[in-house]
């Protein structure tokens, strides 16, 4: 009896612990932006990403700090952008066509790149 | 103007590799130097005189790649150094988007290999962060000058659209291949390059709600305009045809850098 019960409580804790983390990143809003004022625009105008990609975008990219993007981002004219919850925090979020992304609020700044293992997985934003 | 070490911590000054080389490693150039006559040594003395006596009317001397200069905090850091510099076609005008200098010299000073050779401070202090002998990893990718300034010829415009829209590559890859397609042409064809231009970061932040990077203080600009100044004569470039903000010529904000170039005089 106890050791089934041992196993119940584990597997529940093991159960809860895996929704926990599915429920970390919350499904986003997500709008588009493009500066048509930008030669090359074209090039990237039909990039887009869901909700879900959105989600895998901040699950998979590398966060940087300031100085790595600021000097590795490529910064195209294209990007979506909205408000996501992680782990309780409201962020506003963008990322550009290429796999630069960045996550806002009040004075939290993050700075991701899309690389190897994100590529992989979201293609469309790089 | 203060020599303190902005970051309080143990940075390594480190000598450009040239003076090592001279002052210390050459058997060639001790033996050379045995051979030099009384008189050889009296005339490069006086012609080394007469030198000195030219260069700081202008201000600056500028001694195995590095400025020398009262208004110049020399603080070389290799890690952003690279390889050899082609002959200087131009400049580029950075902004850090970090609030002080300490933060961006704290990145270098961690080993951070992209950077620039200069860097100026909210109060105008000039910080030379690498020997303008050396490459720094400071453009990134290139856009093709031609599209921007609506100069391609027919043929050169249709190649460069093709490798913007190739089908089946992800966006920097096709960056990429334009940026390399740019890179083959001789400048000022193209725009500057790693390998042919001095790069100058100057502090200020990013506002993301307004896409423009905080105006530089009246300080930044002084000492931006004195360096400009001197790096044009050193190097023989036009203020008005070598002289690039960041913005405009890499896939970077496209604020970055127009403020700068603006208060150019």
């Amino acid at each position: 009896m106890k050791t089934a019960l041992f196993t119940y409580l584990v597997t529940v804790l093991l159960a809860t612990g895996c929704d926990s983390t599915q429920n970390e990143i919350n499904l986003p809003t997500v709008s588009k932006k493009t500066n048509t004022n930008d030669k090359t625009y074209a090039m990237c105008a039909s990039f887009n990403l869901k909700p879900t990609d959105v989600r895998t975008y901040f699950e998979n990219a590398n966060q940087v700090d300031k100085g790595e993007f600021h000097h590795s981002a490529i910064i195209l004219p294209c990007s979506v952008y909205g408000k996501i919850k992680i782990k309780g925090i409201l962020y506003d979020w963008e990322i550009y066509a290429g796999g630069a992304g960045t996550l806002n609020a009040n004075k939290i700044s993050k700075q991701f790149l899309c690389k190897d293992k994100c590529c992989a997985r979201l293609p469309s934003a790089c | 103007m203060s020599n303190i070490n902005p970051l309080n911590t143990n940075i390594t000054f480190n000598k450009h590799p040239s003076i090592d080389k001279k002052t210390k490693h050459s058997p060639l150039l001790l033996e050379e130097k045995s051979r030099i006559s009384k008189s050889s040594i009296e005339s490069i003395a006086n012609t080394s005189s007469q030198l000195a006596i030219s260069s700081s009317k202008k201000g600056y001397t500028v001694q195995n790649g590095l400025l020398l200069s009262k208004n110049v905090t020399n603080q070389t850091y290799n890690t952003i150094e690279h390889r050899n510099m082609q002959p200087v076609n131009a400049i580029v005008l950075h902004r850090t988007d970090s609030p002080t200098a300490e933060s961006t010299l704290s990145s270098y000073h961690k080993g951070q290999k992209t950077g620039a050779h200069f860097l100026i401070d909210k109060k105008g202090k000039i910080y030379q962060t690498a020997s303008i002998t050396k490459t720094c990893w400071h453009v990134g990718k290139i856009r093709s000058k031609c599209i921007e300034e609506n100069s391609c010829k027919q043929k050169e415009s249709k190649e460069i659209k093709t490798l913007l829209f190739q089908k089946n590559l992800g966006y920097v890859k096709r960056i990429s291949n334009v940026s390399k397609h740019e890179a083959a042409k001789n400048y000022p064809e193209r725009y500057p390059k790693n390998s042919d231009s001095i790069g100058i970061e100057v502090v200020g932040l990013y506002n993301k709600q307004s896409n423009v990077f905080s105006s530089p203080t009246p300080q930044q600009k002084n000492a931006l305009n004195w360096l400009v100044n001197a790096l044009s004569q050193e190097h023989g470039l036009n203020k008005e045809t070598d002289l690039f903000a960041h913005g405009t010529i890499a896939y970077k904000q496209v604020s970055e850098g127009k403020a700068l170039l603006s208060s150019i005089k």
